[in-house]
């Protein structure tokens, strides 16, 4: 009898704690380690566009800055969408279901925005687009949904305007053929591209205003890309040789490209045409200080970058953002162009 | 008790039991492992320098389930971010860190009072902490040896060659100056540059300009670059050799700037530290050495089949 | 160890041999519920087993075609782009005076998403055009690189090469591509002559990596990959893994297999491999499914169904406790009501509520018998009492106290009458009859002795009466040797005297007559006496406490009980009478022969 009773007390035991267990072993993963950390999520359009790189290297280095400040971890993904939507809206997919605190998203097709502004409203994950901006109805579509960059028509506002500061300044030596009308090229980032052609159309919008007649000799679509603008440079150099005498670049880049071209041909610095672009990335402005590129805008990688990393923060601790940076009407930030010539260089770079 | 009730007692007794083991095997099966949080700390100055690096890591870090935070420290910085990190990382309840640091004596001392349970993988390059860790890297020491040989090799006569060594407090970049120095003799080198942190291009540059040198030898993949840097509008070919796998270096491999490359498999570094990581948090704390292979790389075989899948690993 | 064991081994056999109701009813259903669970479990869980690989297998298929749609749509779209270069452009130009770039320039900008660059060069390896970017190398060598080789091995194919990274353009980005090139041998117008040149189309190998990357989205364990003709990884998740030797796979046996699903072994576990062949390229797409992707879901299944059938089962055992004990308690209860019973005890009422029909049916018949047997009992106890009493009636009459002292008396007034012989006969007489009522203590004796004891009987009477009365016998020879109850014939001439003649003026005439008819004995009283109502004949058989005081005190109903007794209620007396006619008593006995009951007991 004894030994029935002390086998029956054994084996009400392991079952006992055999269902315990189980049970315990569900609930007890759900501990959480971390007290304090945050993820990032950002999907660039494409890492190899040198604006997009600097720009990444500029958050890198504020979110080291937040990390340290505030005691957070913040671990930060960068895909590379490489142009493809479809790639974007997966990657986007992948950062949610990891747990990313924030969404920042850089489009590669900025009428395409749909998947992802229903998959985060869906998940109540915050999205921060920037640099490639949406329709405004789109963002108003969730008020989680913000912008950073920069307002698109006043960087091709200001490249003309350097045309039209230099050709106030000193009109032939930009009309080298002396027939008082600009021949120019023009370097196109992007078919069907916003920015491109806002770019396009407001830099010569703006030189023919201002009373400056405007010849286009020829336009190419470079895809942003340094060496597709070299190539189509070339082949206008063949085709037009000395007749350029402006050459308008969508962004840096292809402004570099350009004047890869005409180094080749073996034209010397000073008799380039007047080459301008868009971006003020490094090496842009490195140009600008050998005098190759004529002159460039400022898009501001690193305030736009701060203003990303600053946000990023502030909607997931719920701090106040810093005093510079203002969300206009609760969802845009927009950081002013600014022009970048040999003139204002040393102070622009002083104030990197 | 009567006979009857011991056997209904003992046919419940029997069903309990299943029910019990049916519990804990649903149970437990449902549940997924613990997620392991592993900070990984490097030196770098460029978001480039261990993009592959990071490839290898994040590759790793989906199959492992682990999550995986990597910081840098500037190479330039002292002691003190890095420190401030690690303690940051820590108090954030991190399980593992993964780290790539040079050989401070105030970094040891630190890391040996605030390393309690945390596990510690090395890449690339070990400090003596007094607490155990896998090191993951590549046989530094030969990897110089092998640079030197093929210099040697390709060196004309009367030549001159200066060392770009680069931070000599880091391990792996005085393995690596042994290694060479084995290799090439120390007849033909007219100096040698080191410093306490890595050195910036400047003073790279008003080296050369002072005592100019046929070749240049870089150490890590820092240096390396910043040679390129100051030596790609030279035009002569061949003659920078150095250490690393960016992009940047293989261009000028590609271009004959670089007569000759050793780069180590970061990829599977990457990949292996996060393994030795995994299992050192699952108990097997077995101090591990691993061994990562390297490449030698010039422009004739940059495009051979096998070199050209490590040299330009896919990145979209 | 071994002696604990024995014991609980006997103890089961013990616990078996418990043959109850009860434990056989919950026995039994646990034993069947128990197994046709476990069995019902396992088929279950097996049919759920193979219906998972069914359809794993099927969706592995369905992803594998899909894959290999997607990888020949994309293949044979550059096929279009290199096909439309060649015949509607380059066809028609001729390259010492026409540009190729505006249509190269549009088929480019047309499908830039899975392009990387179209080139054409001339047999010696000069550029004749490229888009997007036409600055070759330095110091390149393009007649060596394996697209420009293989074309010009067969002119008549497209070629496609194996991934590589793309060596012709300078781009100072640094930035690299992955192609996959497809090549061809084409003829180029230049002066009107034709001259050989190939047609690069290079295109973008991410392409075909974010294909496979998709298809490999779902499931950690299942992966998809891709190998050339010859066996070579061209895509494969675990890449780079493999290329430095941490990982292998099977893809060189793998290539080898026919299109379909095949099982093997590889890396230590059990996987299906299912083979795809792309169109154009020989290329092969492999799937390949561990067994493990079965197991993992599987497991939690299969602790489900064990945690399921171990609820069932429990449910099961308790079920059955409660329902056998509720068949068994009225049987229980039946049996231990029974068993009061067999102890003896008569009073026991037998359960007879509840249970089933069957048990209540058992329980009300039981009763039934039960008060049956009681009344059995008490009736047996009744007759015994009778016949006891009839019995000392009966012995009580064979010595008759007031006869006695008459004829006593009788003897003396003879012998001081000196009638000596008649006193003589008087006490030989007498002598005779208390010989024959004693009879030895028999209760059984022959009618010859019965007669004879009338007779004497007679004799004193007629004496005693002088002469009031006649006797005659009429009695059959044969009768002699019968049985019959001793002393029934004395008491009705007893009657006969005193309530028949003893009263008459006239001679009173009394006949004793007996004969046998088939198997009956008759044994006739008759007198001519005084009679009696028919209701005095009634109540003279039944009337028990009707006490004589004349008379030897044993009254018809005693001899009419004792003759019933003995032989049963067949026979007996019966009374005739007629007021002022006469009396008749016949006795009814059955035909015995009195040496039948030698040996038997004549006592009774």
């Amino acid at each position: 009898m004894k030994q029935f009773k002390r086998m029956l007390c054994v084996g009400l035991c392991i079952c006992i704690s055999f269902t315990l267990c189980g049970c315990g072993l569900n609930n007890g993963t759900k501990k959480n380690r971390i007290t304090k950390s945050m993820k990032i999520g950002i999907t660039v359009y494409d890492h190899y566009d040198t604006f997009i790189l600097e720009l990444m290297d500029s958050f890198d280095a504020y979110v080291k800055d937040l990390e340290t400040k505030s005691g957070i971890t913040i671990s930060v993904d960068v895909e590379n969408a490489a142009s493809s939507q479809s790639l974007q809206n997966s990657q986007v997919d992948d950062f949610i279901n990891n747990g990313c605190d924030v969404i920042c998203v850089n489009l590669v097709d900025r009428t395409d925005p749909t998947m992802i502004i229903d998959k985060a409203k869906s998940a109540n994950i915050p999205v921060i687009f920037f640099n490639r901006e949406l329709v405004e109805e789109d963002l108003e579509r969730w008020d989680q949904l913000y912008y950073v960059g920069a307002v698109a028509l006043e960087s091709g506002i200001m490249e003309g305007q350097l045309v039209v500061d230099a050709c106030n300044n000193d009109f032939n030596a930009i009309d080298k053929n002396g027939d008082g009308i600009l021949q120019y090229v023009m370097l196109e980032g992007e078919a069907g591209h916003q920015d491109a052609i806002v770019r396009t159309e407001y830099s010569v919008n703006t030189v023919t205003e201002a009373g400056y007649d405007v010849e286009k000799l020829g336009y190419a679509i470079a895809n942003w890309n340094r060496a597709q603008a070299q190539t189509k440079t070339v082949q206008w150099i063949e085709q037009f040789g000395d007749d350029i005498e402006v050459v308008f670049s969508n962004n840096d880049d292809m402004a570099l490209g350009a004047i890869d071209a005409f180094k080749a041909s073996g034209m010397k610095i000073m008799d380039f045409p007047m080459i301008v672009g868009i971006d003020g990335t490094s090496v842009g402005i490195d140009a600008v200080k050998e005098g190759s590129l004529k002159g460039t805008v400022l898009n501001d990688q690193d305030g736009q970058a701060r203003a990303i990393a600053e946000l990023c923060v502030s909607l997931i601790t719920g701090d106040e953002l810093p005093s510079d940076i203002v969300l206009d009407e609760g969802r845009h930030i927009r950081l002013p162009h600014q022009m970048v010539t040999r003139f204002n260089l040393q102070d622009i770079i002083d104030s990197k | 008790m009567t006979n009857k009730m011991k056997y209904i007692l003992s046919i419940l007794l029997l069903i309990l039991l299943l029910f019990s083991l049916g519990t804990y095997g649903y149970m437990s099966s449902e549940d997924k492992n613990d997620t392991y949080h592993v900070s990984v700390i490097l030196e770098s100055n460029n978001s480039e320098r261990w993009s592959i690096l990071k490839q290898g890591i994040e590759s790793a870090a989906k199959e492992y389930n682990t999550e995986i935070n990597i910081n840098t420290v500037s190479t330039k910085t002292g002691v003190t971010e890095c420190l401030d990190i690690i303690r940051r990382e820590l108090k954030n309840g991190t399980d593992g860190l993964i780290l790539d640091l040079s050989n401070n004596s105030k970094l040891v001392k630190e890391l040996d009072d605030m390393l309690l349970d945390t596990q510690i993988v090395m890449i690339e390059s070990e400090i003596p902490i007094s607490k155990g860790y896998s090191y993951i890297a590549p046989d530094n020491y030969k990897m110089g040896y092998d640079l030197g040989s093929n210099l040697l090799k390709n060196k004309k006569k009367g030549k001159t060659i200066g060392i770009v060594v680069g931070n000599k407090k880091k391990n792996s970049n005085m393995e690596r100056k042994n290694g060479l120095i084995a290799a090439i003799g120390d007849r033909n080198v007219s100096w040698i540059l080191e410093d306490d942190s890595e050195l910036t291009e400047e003073v790279i540059a008003s080296k050369m300009n002072e005592s100019p040198v046929d070749y240049l030898v870089g150490l890590n993949t820092v240096v390396t670059e910043e040679i390129l840097d100051i030596s790609k509008d030279n035009g002569t070919q061949g003659m920078v050799y150095g250490v690393g796998n960016t992009e940047k270096i293989v261009y000028y491999v590609d271009q004959g700037v670089l007569g000759c490359l050793v780069a180590p498999n970061e990829y599977i570094m990457g990949y292996m530290s996060v393994n030795s990581m995994f299992n050192r948090l699952n108990y097997d704390t077995k101090e591990e050495r691993t061994l990562v292979d390297y490449l030698v790389i010039n422009k004739e075989n940059l495009y051979d089949v096998e070199n050209q899948k490590l040299m330009f690993p896919m990145v979209e | 160890m071994i002696r604990k064991i024995k014991k609980t081994c006997k103890g089961l056999r013990r616990a078996l041999n418990y043959r109850s109701i009860q434990f056989t009813i919950s026995a039994s259903f646990t034993l069947v519920t128990l197994v046709s669970m476990l069995f019902m479990g396992i088929v279950l869980y097996s049919k759920f087993v193979s219906k998972t690989e069914e359809t794993t297998i099927k969706a592995t298929e369905q992803l594998l075609n899909q894959t290999n749609v997607n990888l020949e749509t994309y293949l044979r779209n550059m096929m279009r782009i290199s096909d439309s270069m060649y015949y509607s452009v380059i066809k028609d130009k001729d390259i010492s005076r026409d540009s190729l770039d505006t249509e190269m320039n549009l088929l480019y900008e047309v499908n830039k998403d899975n392009l990387v660059s179209i080139a054409c060069f001339k047999d010696d390896g000069k550029l004749v055009a490229a888009t997007p970017v036409a600055t070759l190398k330095k110091n390149i060598d393009v007649t060596s690189q394996e697209w420009f080789v293989s074309a010009n091995e067969q002119m008549e194919n497209l070629h496609f090469s194996t991934p590589h990274v793309q060596n012709l353009f300078d781009d100072t980005s640094y930035r690299y591509y992955w192609v996959a090139s497809l090549s061809r041998m084409v003829e180029l117008t230049s002066k009107g002559n034709n001259i050989r040149g190939v047609l690069l189309v290079d295109m973008n190998f991410s392409g075909i990596e974010q294909l496979f990357k998709k298809s490999n989205a779902s499931g950690e364990l299942e992966y998809i990959y891709l190998v050339d003709s010859k066996g070579d990884i061209i895509y494969h998740p675990k890449q780079k893994l493999i290329d430095s030797q941490v990982v292998e796979e099977n893809n060189r046996k793998a290539v080898i297999y026919e299109d379909g699903s095949h099982s093997e072994y590889f890396g230590g576990e059990k996987r299906i491999v299912t083979v795809k062949t792309v169109a154009y390229t020989g290329w092969k797409i492999i799937y390949v499914t561990p067994y493990s992707t079965f197991n993992m879901s599987l497991n939690q299944t299969r602790y489900f169904v064990i945690l399921l059938i171990s609820i069932m089962m429990l449910i099961m055992v308790l079920v059955n406790q409660f329902v056998s004990a509720q068949i068994a308690k009225p049987i229980k209860r039946l049996d231990k009501s029974v068993k009061g019973l067999e102890n003896g005890n008569l009073d026991v009422v037998i359960y007879e509520g509840g249970g089933s029909d069957e048990i209540e049916h058992l329980g009300k018949s039981l009763n039934l018998v039960v008060v049956q047997l009681r009344k059995l009992m008490e009736k047996i106890v009744i007759e015994q009492e009778e016949k006891r009493k009839s019995e000392l009636d009966a012995l009580q009459s064979q010595i008759n106290p007031h006869f006695l002292y008459n004829t006593l008396d009788s003897i003396v007034w003879m012998i001081e009458g000196e009638r000596y012989s008649e006193a003589v006969c008087m006490v030989t007489d007498l002598a005779s009859l208390f010989r024959i009522s004693l009879s030895k203590g028999k209760n059984i004796i022959s009618l010859k002795d019965e007669i004879i004891h009338a007779k004497n009987y007679m004799n004193i009477q007629k004496i005693r009466y002088k002469d009031k009365f006649e006797i005659h016998y009429e009695i059959e020879e044969e009768i002699y040797d019968y049985q019959t109850v001793k002393l029934i014939i004395q008491p009705l001439l007893e009657n006969a005297i005193y309530y028949g003649v003893e009263a008459m003026y006239d001679e009173g005439e009394i006949i004793l007559r007996a004969y046998k008819k088939e198997d009956n004995i008759y044994l006739e009283i008759i007198d001519n006496g005084l009679g009696m109502t028919q209701d005095s004949v009634e109540s003279l058989l039944t009337d028990n406490t009707r006490k004589r005081t004349k008379g030897s005190g044993v009254g018809l109903k005693n001899v009419n009980s004792r003759i019933q007794l003995r032989y049963g209620e067949d026979y007996g007396l019966k009374i005739e009478s007629q007021p002022d006619e006469g009396t008749k008593v016949t006795i009814h006995l059955p035909a015995i022969l009195y040496s039948d009951m030698r040996g038997e007991q004549k006592h009774d």
